[in-house]
């Protein structure tokens, strides 16, 4: 039971030590000066504990200022950007999968302005995410401005990302896409970019752009120079006739 | 679940004092001090052993009912004994952190002081007495001396020191069984190191 001796009730000299005991913790207190060290202390970290919490809410209202003009921000950026510049990369149909590969190369004029147009035309812009506008905002102008966006599809067509900035609005020069020509693992292959560009429509003179500009890296027999004929060896052949032994001429006698 | 404490009913306004005393009332706060600094105080020098120590771990209690009020959960305990679980928690570390509690033979030594003191009053002798037990409960693990200290000496009941040092009420009675055991045999050790200085003394200076 609670509030019992914790000794052995018969055992008198253990009691009375016990009862002593009790006796002195009960009549032990805390010093009266204690109460004001304890008051003053707590003062102190009361006010600790407020300095802690304005401290905290100060940082955390800079915090939100600071994502609201981050966000402003990046909409300011994406409006300026010049005509709605964003716009959904029309999907691949069926006519114009047919359209031979030779005329879809930016080489070609009918190319850029195909995609001169696609750039103009007006449309519902598509919003740009927060990490959109964040990737682009990070990016160095030069660095942005000489970057090459092909598409990864054709390997040949700008890349439409949306939120894709244009370097005019910022007063920097526009970085005109290098057009590179798919060369499907040949690393010798002779980029067009070096050439004339081809009229539209036309198909590849050489051997070597037949084999490039194809869709699959397939072997075509015309492309590919027929080979000298290998002689053939005959054993007559193989072993040649001896020459006809003359007899020496007779020594003069 | 608190018998002791819900039958004092004092709980609401000590849960009101503290609101207030978080908000910055001092008032508030040294009436919360002057209601639980008894208890605290002794609670803490009987863990400790020491009145400077439990002067420290008093006010560092009354700090921490200050700035950590937020931990409290009347629905959980009692103000009481969230207010004795704080005072453990410190006891223990201040314990941990020094050295720890006088070993069997520096509690014979003591004994044999306390005995070679000549011309004992009455007075005097309680005090003596009451020392052997303190040493001798300090030489128990804290969790004997603990359950000791609040069941026997602060009178709580089994479940509010179960609530205080966190265990069943099982535990609490098996540890309390464990440690008045052990206090007897510490006790009975030091009364006999007594007798055998007394009849040492008594052979050394004959009357």
């Amino acid at each position: 039971m609670p509030g019992m001796t914790p000794l052995r009730p018969d055992d008198v000299h253990s009691a009375r030590a016990w009862a002593a005991f009790v006796a002195d913790d009960a009549a032990s207190a805390a010093p009266s000066s204690l109460e004001a060290r304890v008051l003053r202390a707590a003062q102190a970290a009361l006010m600790e504990k407020q300095r802690a919490d304005a401290e905290r809410a100060r940082r955390r209202w800079f915090a939100g200022i600071s994502a609201i003009a981050a966000s402003l921000l990046a909409a300011a950026a994406w409006s300026l950007a010049p005509g709605g510049a964003i716009a959904l990369r029309t999907p691949t149909t069926p006519e114009s999968s047919r359209i031979p590969e030779s005329s879809r190369t930016p080489a070609s004029p009918a190319a850029s302005s195909a995609q001169a147009a696609d750039d103009a035309r007006p449309g519902r812009p598509v919003p740009m995410t927060n990490i959109e506008a964040g990737r682009v905002l990070r990016t160095p102008l030069p660095r942005l401005a000489s970057r090459p966006l092909f598409d990864p599809g054709d390997g040949a067509g700008l890349v439409q990302a949306p939120g894709g900035l244009r370097m005019r609005s910022f007063g920097a020069a526009v970085a005109e896409p290098m057009s590179v020509a798919k060369t499907h693992g040949a690393p010798n292959a002779p980029s067009s970019t070096s050439e004339a560009p081809a009229p539209p429509g036309a198909l590849a003179g050489s051997a070597t752009e037949a084999w490039s500009l194809r869709a699959k890296p397939v072997f075509d027999p015309d492309a590919v120079e027929t080979a000298p004929a290998l002689p053939v060896y005959r054993l007559d052949h193989a072993t040649p006739v001896p020459a006809k032994r003359e007899d020496p001429p007779a020594p003069p006698k | 679940m608190s018998t002791l404490f819900a039958r004092r009913g004092a709980e609401p306004a000590d849960v009101a004092l503290l609101g207030e005393a978080t908000r910055g009332d001092l008032d508030a706060f040294a009436t919360l001090y002057r209601r639980h600094q008894q208890r605290v105080f002794r609670f803490a020098r009987a863990m400790t052993g020491s009145s400077d120590a439990a002067e420290d771990i008093t006010q560092e209690v009354f700090v921490v009912l200050l700035t950590d009020a937020g931990r409290f959960d009347p629905a959980r305990a009692a103000f009481t004994t969230y207010v004795y679980g704080i005072v453990r928690n410190l006891s223990r570390h201040r314990v941990r952190r020094e050295r720890p509690g006088p070993s069997l033979d520096e509690l014979l030594r003591d004994g044999r002081d306390v005995n070679s003191d000549e011309d004992p009053s009455k007075l005097v002798e309680g005090a003596q007495l009451a020392g052997a037990v303190r040493r001798a409960l300090l030489s128990l693990p804290s969790r004997y001396r603990e359950l000791i200290v609040l069941c026997d000496l602060h009178d709580l009941s089994y479940e509010d020191a179960a609530a205080v040092v966190g265990a069943s009420v099982g535990a609490v009675r098996s540890r309390l069984h464990k440690g008045r055991q052990l206090l007897r045999l510490r006790l009975a050790r030091v009364r006999e190191a007594h007798q055998v200085s007394g009849e040492f003394r008594q052979v050394r200076c004959p009357a």
